[in-house]
């Protein structure tokens, strides 16, 4: 492997003198001062742009003509600096396309993103998924839940309860529609609510709160089929004010299960 | 590229018949007075006497007008007449200079071995390969041996041409390793 890449710099460097000694040789060997059978400078300019249709008897001249050489030298050095420049902006060009469309493309995504929950458990809602053969509509009922948030709010004093709250039961086994009532006196706002287990949120959605007969509720559509059953943690949280209450993701019972089917 | 040309002007008178008296072509004397003034030029550059140069040129002219008479010459005749016999007159040329380095290397006279001499048998081998070259291959890759001296690259000599930069050098590289070939080069 070594030997190689020093037997190709080898053969580089003697390609190198040749060359140099060529372009020595020929500019100088072959004296034409009468220029004598020598061809016009636009022949010579336009075999240097238009390689290919190059006459043969200008190739054959050039090879003994230095005067003629030294011009079409000329003329290929103009040439290749034209190439270059193209290529270059031609270069560019691309290069700024691909920018630009990289740019649009990623504020694209930010913009979709942005608008989605943070953290997306998939929990999309039945009705846009694709059906399953043998899937029935009773699948894309929503389950009504209510729970009920009103006595989470924090109490004044520093003495807090040490009574453990029971934790509210939410299916798993179907989407539900979780409807959540705000403490009294709760503004109508959007809040963002979570579900967490421990310090993990394996469940989030935002919401916009109404007031429904004197009472501040929270809908929202969720499915929790993909999550283990167990005890979380619901955080409803808006403007620095956080409620929390523990919640019991339980599977369906087996009567509803045989309803479905 | 042609014009008209007053070889009396100045110009080298080639003698009408060759060594064995053989009379030579009317149009190969004809390109042999045009060409000779830059013949001759081009020997002295070599380091060759002029008169040994226009015997080079009579040479070359006599050949040239034995091979116009040849049937192999009426099927393929020659394009340009000047250019042939210049590159016929430049064989000779190098052939002189390879002899007299050999006499000169058996006669062990050059000064090369001292201290700042520069070994002129490299200078004379290129002279003689890229004249071979120049002779052997076609127009195009005598271009892209011109458009390598200005430096561009293969990719670049391929775009020029309409193929790959691999195939440009390829070809590039064959044509030079053929006329090694032929000069016994390795």
């Amino acid at each position: 492997m070594v030997r190689r890449r020093i037997t190709e710099r080898e053969a580089s460097r003697k390609e190198e003198e040749l060359l140099v000694f060529a372009r020595c040789y020929l500019s100088d060997a072959f004296p034409n001062p009468e220029r004598t059978g020598c061809p016009p400078d636009d022949a010579l300019g336009l075999m240097a742009i238009r390689a290919v249709d190059s006459d043969a008897s200008l190739s054959e001249h050039l090879m003994c003509c230095s005067p003629c050489f030294n011009t079409y030298v000329g003329h290929l050095a103009e040439a290749r600096a034209k190439v270059r420049t193209t290529a270059w902006i031609k270069r560019s060009a691309v290069a700024f396309g691909i920018a630009a469309v990289l740019a649009i493309a990623g504020y694209l995504f930010l913009a979709t993103h942005r608008s989605a929950p943070i953290i997306a458990p998939r929990n999309q809602a039945p009705t846009v998924a694709p059906e399953k053969p043998g899937q029935t509509q009773a699948a894309a009922i929503y389950v009504p839940v209510l729970i009920d948030l009103s006595s989470a709010s924090p109490t004044r004093g520093s003495k807090q309860s040490t009574a453990r709250a029971v934790p509210q039961i939410i299916p798993s086994g179907s989407p539900v529609a979780l409807s959540l009532r705000l403490p009294l006196g709760s503004e109508e706002r959007l809040y963002l609510i979570t579900l967490a287990s421990g310090r993990r949120i394996v469940w989030s959605a935002s919401s916009q709160a109404r007031r429904e007969n004197g009472d501040t509720l929270l809908q929202v559509h969720a499915d929790f089929k993909d999550l283990s059953t167990g005890s979380y943690q619901l955080q409803v949280s808006s403007g620095g004010r956080r409620l929390s209450v523990p919640v019991l993701i339980k599977g369906a019972p087996p009567n509803s299960t045989e309803q479905q089917r | 590229m042609a014009e008209k040309v007053h070889p009396n002007e100045g110009g080298v008178r080639v003698n009408p018949v060759d060594r064995r008296g053989r009379p030579i072509h009317p149009a190969v004397l004809n390109a042999a007075e045009e060409i000779g003034r830059r013949a001759l030029r081009h020997a002295e550059r070599q380091r060759i006497d002029p008169a040994v140069a226009a015997t080079l040129l009579e040479e070359a002219a006599a050949t040239v007008s034995r091979a116009m008479s040849a049937p192999a010459m009426s099927r393929n005749p020659i394009r340009d007449l000047r250019s042939y016999l210049f590159r016929a007159f430049l064989r000779r040329v190098n052939k002189r200079l390879k002899r007299e380095l050999s006499v000169a290397e058996s006669l062990q006279i050059r000064g090369r071995d001292t201290p700042d001499a520069v070994d002129p048998r490299l200078s004379i081998d290129n002279k003689i390969l890229i004249d071979e070259f120049l002779m052997q291959c076609d127009p195009a890759t005598r271009d892209m041996l011109w458009r390598r001296i200005v430096g561009f690259s293969w990719r670049e000599i391929g775009w020029s041409y309409g193929i790959s930069s691999h195939a440009a050098e390829s070809r590039f590289n064959q044509a030079f390793q053929k006329a090694r070939r032929r000069l016994g080069l390795r």
